[in-house]
Formats: C-alpha cells, sequence, structure tokens
C-alpha cells in the first residue's frame, strides 16, 4: 500500500499496482497449474504402466503354462504312445528270434515292421502338429485349408475358408504364429461355442491385412474378451494376444449387427518390417 | 537503501551455489545463466559505485536489457524442441535486437529504457509460456518441479512479471516515485537469485522425452 501513498498521480499508480499484482496472480496461478496438470498426468500414466505391467506378467504367465503344457503333451505322447510301441517291437525282435522256426520268424518280423510304422506314424504326427508340413511348403492359405477340410471331415461342423487376396505369401514365421492362432480360435469354437459353421476369410485393404473368422455359435464380444484378458482365466486368448503382439497385430471380437454370428477379426499391417520402420 | 543492498548481493548466492555444485551444472544453458547471474550483479553493483550520470545510467541499463534479453531467449531457445517456436523466437529477437539498437542510437532524452524493457520482458514471459506449453504436451518421466529449466523459467517469469508494470510506467514517474517503486525490482530480483540457487544446486537428472501416450490399448503395442 505504501506505493499508493508516495504516489502523486493515482492514475498511474493504480495500473502499475493492480497489473503488477495481475500479473503476478496470474505468473503464480500458470506454475501452479502446470505443476498440478503434470503430476496428474504423470499419475495417470504411471497406472497405465502399471496396468501393462500387469497384462505383461499375465501374458507371461500364459506363454510359460502353455509352454509347459506343450511340452507335456509331447512328453505324454512320446512314453505313453511311442515308449510302448518300440518297446512292443523290440519284444518281436528279441534274441529268441533266431532259435524260431522260420513261419515264426517272419510273422514277428512282419508284426515289428507294422509297429515300428505305426511308431514312424505317431512321430510324424507329433512333428506335425509342431510344425504342419502344409504350411511350411505351401503356406497359410493351403494350411488353413487342411484344417478346415479335416474338420469339416467330421460332419459335426462345415469350416471353408477363402482368401481373396494371398499372391505374396507372408514370412515363413508370420505365417507359422497366423496359424497357430487361428488354430486357438477354431478350437475354442469347436470347444466352447456349439457351432453350425466357421468361416474364415482373408483381405488386404489399406496396406492392412485381415483375417476375418464367422461362426454362429456363442461367442466373444471385445468386453468379454478384455476382461479375459485381465483376469487369470483365459489362457489361450492370452496365448493369442502374445502371439500377435509379436506382429504387432490387432484382434478385435464383435457379435455382428444382425445378431446371428460372431465375428473376429485379426489385423496386421501388410508389410510389417516396412510399417515398423516408418511407423 | 537495504532492500538494494540485499538484491545486490543475493546475486552471489546463484554464483556460490553454481560454483559449489558445478558437477551438477555441466549444461551450456546453465553455464549461460551463471554468465547472466555475473553480469547481472556485476551490473547491480557497477550502478552503485559509478559516477550518477543520465548517460552512463541509459547505457548501462540498455546494454543490460539487451544482454538480459539474449541470455533469457538462448535459455529457452536451448530448451525448447519445436522448431515452430524456435523460429518464433529468432523472429522475435530479430525485431527486438532491431528496435533496441535503433532506441540506442536515436534516443535524446537518455532516460531509462522503458520500451525496450518492456517488450523484452512481454517477449520473454510469452517465451516461457510457449516453453510450458510444451513442457505440457511433452510427457517427461520424473516431475517438472525436479528439472533446473523449470525453476530458472519460475525465476525469469516470476521476474518480469513483477517488473513489468514498472517498465511500462516508469516514464511516468518522478525520480522519488521511481525511488520508491523500485523496491518492487529489488525483491524480484531477490526472488529470482532465489530461484536460480534451488535450479543450480537441484541434482542433475537424465529425462526420457516422449510424447504423451495414446490411451491403453490392450490390442498390441
Amino acid at each position: 500500500m505504501f506505493f499508493l501513498q508516495v504516489n502523486t498521480q493515482p492514475g498511474v499508480s493504480s495500473v502499475m499496482f493492480f497489473g503488477t499484482i495481475g500479473m503476478l496472480t496470474l505468473t503464480v496461478g500458470l506454475i501452479v497449474f502446470i505443476i498440478f496438470h503434470q503430476r496428474k498426468v504423470i499419475r495417470y500414466q504411471q497406472t497405465l504402466q502399471g496396468m501393462e505391467q500387469e497384462q505383461q506378467r499375465l501374458l507371461l504367465n500364459a506363454s510359460i503354462r502353455l509352454q509347459e503344457e506343450e511340452r507335456q503333451r509331447l512328453a505324454a505322447d512320446l512314453h505313453d504312445d511311442a515308449g510302448p510301441l518300440l518297446a512292443t517291437a523290440r519284444l518281436y525282435l528279441n534274441e529268441n528270434l533266431v532259435n524260431l522256426d522260420k513261419t515264426s520268424q517272419l510273422q514277428s518280423i512282419y508284426n515289428a515292421k507294422q509297429i515300428i510304422d505305426d511308431t514312424i506314424q505317431l512321430i510324424r504326427n507329433i512333428s506335425h502338429s509342431l510344425m504342419p508340413p502344409t504350411l511350411k511348403n505351401f503356406g497359410l492359405e493351403s494350411a488353413v485349408n487342411d484344417l478346415f477340410q479335416k474338420i469339416s471331415g467330421s460332419g459335426s461342423v462345415n469350416a471353408s475358408c477363402r482368401f481373396h487376396d494371398y499372391r505374396e505369401r507372408l514370412k515363413p514365421e508370420d505365417e507359422l504364429i497366423l496359424f497357430r492362432v487361428i488354430q486357438e480360435l477354431v478350437n475354442n469354437i469347436l470347444k466352447h461355442s456349439n457351432s453350425s459353421f466357421i468361416h474364415v476369410t482373408q483381405n488386404i485393404n489399406a496396406d492392412r491385412f485381415f483375417i476375418r473368422l464367422h461362426h454362429d455359435g456363442r461367442g466373444l464380444t471385445q468386453a468379454d474378451f478384455e476382461k479375459l484378458n485381465k483376469s487369470s482365466a483365459g489362457l489361450g486368448l492370452k496365448n493369442i494376444q502374445s502371439r500377435l503382439r509379436l506382429l504387432d497385430g490387432n484382434i478385435t471380437f464383435e457379435k455382428d449387427a444382425s445378431q446371428t454370428y460372431y465375428k473376429v477379426t485379426i489385423e496386421l499391417a501388410k508389410d510389417r518390417e516396412t510399417h515398423l520402420a516408418t511407423g | 537503501m537495504f532492500l538494494r543492498a540485499v538484491s545486490i548481493f543475493s546475486g552471489l548466492l546463484p554464483i556460490i551455489f553454481f560454483l559449489y555444485s558445478r558437477k551438477r551444472n555441466r549444461e551450456r544453458s546453465l553455464w549461460v545463466i551463471f554468465l547472466y547471474v555475473i553480469l547481472s550483479f556485476l551490473t547491480d553493483f557497477s550502478y552503485g559505485i559509478l559516477p550518477k550520470s543520465k548517460l552512463i545510467e541509459f547505457y548501462l541499463f540498455s546494454g543490460f536489457t539487451l544482454i538480459e534479453y539474449s541470455f533469457f531467449s538462448y535459455f529457452i531457445y536451448a530448451n525448447l524442441h519445436s522448431k515452430g517456436i524456435k523460429r518464433f523466437i529468432i523472429g522475435g529477437s530479430a525485431l527486438f535486437y532491431g528496435f533496441a539498437i535503433f532506441v540506442l542510437f536515436e534516443t535524446t532524452t537518455y532516460t531509462f529504457d522503458s520500451l525496450p524493457a518492456t517488450i523484452e520482458s512481454i517477449l520473454i514471459i510469452l517465451y516461457c509460456i510457449f516453453f510450458f506449453f510444451e513442457e505440457l504436451n511433452v510427457l517427461e518421466n520424473s516431475f517438472i518441479y525436479s528439472s533446473k529449466k523449470f525453476w530458472i523459467i519460475v525465476g525469469i517469469l516470476i521476474y518480469l512479471a513483477a517488473t513489468l508494470f514498472l517498465f511500462i510506467s516508469t516514464t511516468y514517474l518522478t525520480a522519488q516515485q521511481k525511488k520508491s517503486y523500485w523496491s518492487i525490482i529489488y525483491m524480484s530480483n531477490i526472488l529470482k537469485n532465489v530461484l536460480f540457487s534451488i535450479a543450480f544446486l537441484l541434482p542433475a537428472t537424465k529425462t526420457n522425452r516422449t510424447s504423451m501416450q495414446k490411451p491403453y490399448n490392450i490390442s498390441s503395442k
């Protein structure tokens, strides 16, 4: 107030006094706003990071559990199927074989050969389940067709697929990941949805690669998918998500507008490496 | 008189703190502020001991306005990332230097350089606002008040905001009024020096600047 008292020109004094007070108030207000706003943004960001880390942890757990399950399945296949078969073949080909008559020897060798053939077939099946040869040799389209033919062959579900624009194959490792995702989705549909048809289409639109999967059973919506993803259940879905992350891909679940069937859309960048380099 | 002495010698605070913790203050822009603090202290000190002459005062204040603008604008320029804002600073500086030099050579009254000082304050306040605007849009991994540049910008902003209206109206004030009102400058100078000292004392932080993240997306990363 002493500024006002010493001044003989009240106009100038008031302007200066209130101007200075106003400027300081604005400045302090601006600084306080920036501090609080930034704190709020950082806290929000930290919450997001926490959620992201939790999601990563769930995905990692799912991936490890799936790996363990796969190893157990392989171990069980080899131990329970291949092991007894080879042991039986060994029985036929024991040391006593030389003491048997010619007909019995031939019979034993024939039986052992049959068992070894079965074992070869078994190991081939295990190997094919690890890496389908059709996928390796002829690509995703043929592998999906093959899979769907087998499903349709059972007679309970009508499975079909149509690739509209697949002249250029994806990279082999990307095809394998995508095939596993489709396989997992189809498995889920067969196990849980009770649908009568599964139809897969592929197309490319504006440098984006799309796989769409339709079925008429009980399906998932995006909300269900997100809920399952955040819970410890839904191992297969987490596995799908972690695989798609490798491809920088996106998956959406929705019920069709007609409410008659469910749709799952997988979306990838067509040229992933180029996309990553430029994006 | 006492306030003036405190204001002048408060200039030693940031100098001492900068030298005391110079390992924390290796950034070039901080050295610019350190240099500014030394020049500011020398100017204030020499103003007290130089003979009272309108001409000396005029050149001292005008020269200091130019130096102060240069140091502050360089500091803000060095800490900005937006090319658009940087271009604005370059354009603003060209106009300011042109105008200030014109006033320096064309004046006949040799009074306090009110107009260049006002323009300097307005421009630097604008640059500070741009700086804060950029800080709001660019997310850093640490709180804004843990960075040295924040405290320096706050010091500059408070100092210039407090003195802006005094610079505007200084032409209309009598010598007696000026003497009274100059305490605003002394107080804001003390506050600025304290804030600069805080900045120099803060530990150096390495920040990862990232643009604001998109809302949480579970689909892909």
